[in-house]
């Protein structure tokens, strides 16, 4: 058999014949997915970054600039009464995880509210949305410590990395205690629990840089221990929490 | 005005937001790409449905669309992943010749079953064999083409389409079937 004889015998699986409505409802939901994506347009990266900033609220730069001025002025007013080791410590150790709650209210609102459905019949899907402000937020975060570290310094003998590290580690601890909290605690009660576990953080971290001497000696390498330690879990947080929104996606979906 | 207009000509239109222009490469297509999915399914409907899931999705990938190769593969290669991604989500047992169709203008009983039987010659064939026929013979894409929209290397390609093709002359030889 050539494959000329193949050929014509194959031609023999007839197609029915198109049916005009469908083409017709294609081309016009075609053309409807065309004017949405004209409307919207092509926008880059820092453009979308941008344009989120608008939609965060200004107490969460309040509330950094004013923790800032505390530590500003706390800093070398305790330095000047105590040991300034223990001093820096304290502070910093402190500030830390309230450094990381004043973004809480602002990441649970789409819980809290529940504007799952809201955002996700948006341009931007949920996931999006929620990586684009903790970007935001790790940005501003970042700031505000490198501000804190180069202050620090200039009051304290403790070597940069060290004080590095008393204002990290409690950071990433505190980031994944709350984004923890926000994954399982549902509704407005999460960011209640996230700022009630704030504070008792904030407070632990503070007895324990006064009044621990295993605290105020570990070495370089065990806090550097802790904070690869305390950034992977904060990894596998975010990451499962972008696992939990997907899924809320999907379930919405199907109930839908 | 539009009959006028190549591939790359009217995606460039469409890329400036003309309708016009979409719907001229719309149908243009449709046809050939729904022949393609109704081959692959067996459906109809399905077909036209995911025919349709094609031209959407080449909407919203518009912005990210290079042109390199040929439009026409490059649709195709959404309709082959479409058809692909449809079968996945089928239980076992209830793919392909469960639901055959006869086509709305054939009404001579021996034509129907050549259809048929060429159908089910088509069915025993394992996908990626399936494929470069489909693409082949009732399309009339090139074998560089066919490489292309399946994602592999032309000698894999040229090999699926003789084990394809000896095996359906196989088939027609033991249906006496010329």
């Amino acid at each position: 058999m050539t494959d000329q004889k193949l050929k014509e015998i194959l031609h023999r699986y007839s197609v029915p014949e198109i049916d005009p409505a469908h083409l017709r409802q294609t081309i016009q939901l075609a053309q409807k997915e065309l004017n949405r994506a004209r409307i919207y347009g092509k926008i880059t990266f820092w453009e979308l970054l941008a344009g989120q900033i608008r939609y965060i609220s200004p107490y969460i730069w309040i509330a950094q600039a004013a923790l800032l001025v505390l530590v500003f002025s706390l800093l070398p007013h305790l330095s000047r009464i105590g040991d300034a080791q223990q001093t820096a410590m304290a502070v910093l150790s402190t500030s830390s995880p309230l450094l990381a709650l004043v973004a809480v209210p602002e990441l649970g609102k789409s819980l809290h509210y529940q504007m799952w459905e809201m955002e996700m019949a948006c341009r931007f899907n949920l996931q999006k949305l929620i990586l684009l402000r903790l970007i935001l937020f790790g940005v501003a975060d970042l700031i505000v410590i490198t501000t804190l570290l180069l202050f620090s310094s200039t009051h304290s003998p403790v070597s940069l990395i060290h004080l590095g590290m008393y204002i990290l580690v409690p950071f990433t601890m505190a980031n994944s205690l709350y984004l923890f909290i926000l994954r399982k605690v549902r509704g407005k009660a999460a960011t209640a629990a996230a700022l009630s576990a704030g504070i008792f953080l904030s407070l632990g971290f503070a007895l324990l840089s006064r009044f621990s001497d295993a605290y105020a000696v570990t070495t370089l390498t065990g806090w550097f221990l802790l904070f690869f330690l305390s950034a992977w879990i904060l990894t596998r947080e975010i990451s499962t929490l972008f696992t939990y929104f997907s899924e809320g996606e999907q379930l919405i979906w199907i109930r839908s | 005005m539009w009959r006028r207009l190549d591939d790359n000509q009217l995606i460039k239109k469409i890329h400036q937001g003309n309708a016009d222009a979409l719907e001229r490469l719309i149908q243009k297509y449709y046809p050939e790409i729904y022949r393609f999915c109704y081959r692959k399914t067996g459906n109809p409907h399905i077909a036209a449905d995911l025919t349709q899931e094609v031209f959407l999705r080449l909407v919203k990938s518009l912005d990210n669309y290079i042109h390199e190769g040929k439009f026409k593969s490059y649709l195709f290669t959404i309709a082959l992943n479409l058809c692909h991604d449809y079968f996945r989500k089928q239980p076992p047992g209830m793919q392909r010749l469960d639901d055959f169709e006869v086509p709305a203008a054939e009404n001579q009983i021996t034509r129907i079953e050549q259809s048929y039987v060429v159908k089910e010659a088509l069915s025993r064939l394992p996908d990626i064999q399936k494929d470069v026929v489909i693409l082949r013979f009732y399309h009339d894409l090139t074998l560089p083409d066919i490489a292309d929209i399946i994602g592999a290397n032309l000698s894999t390609t040229k090999s699926r389409l003789k084990q394809g093709l000896e095996k359906l002359k196989k088939f027609f030889r033991e249906e006496d079937f010329c």
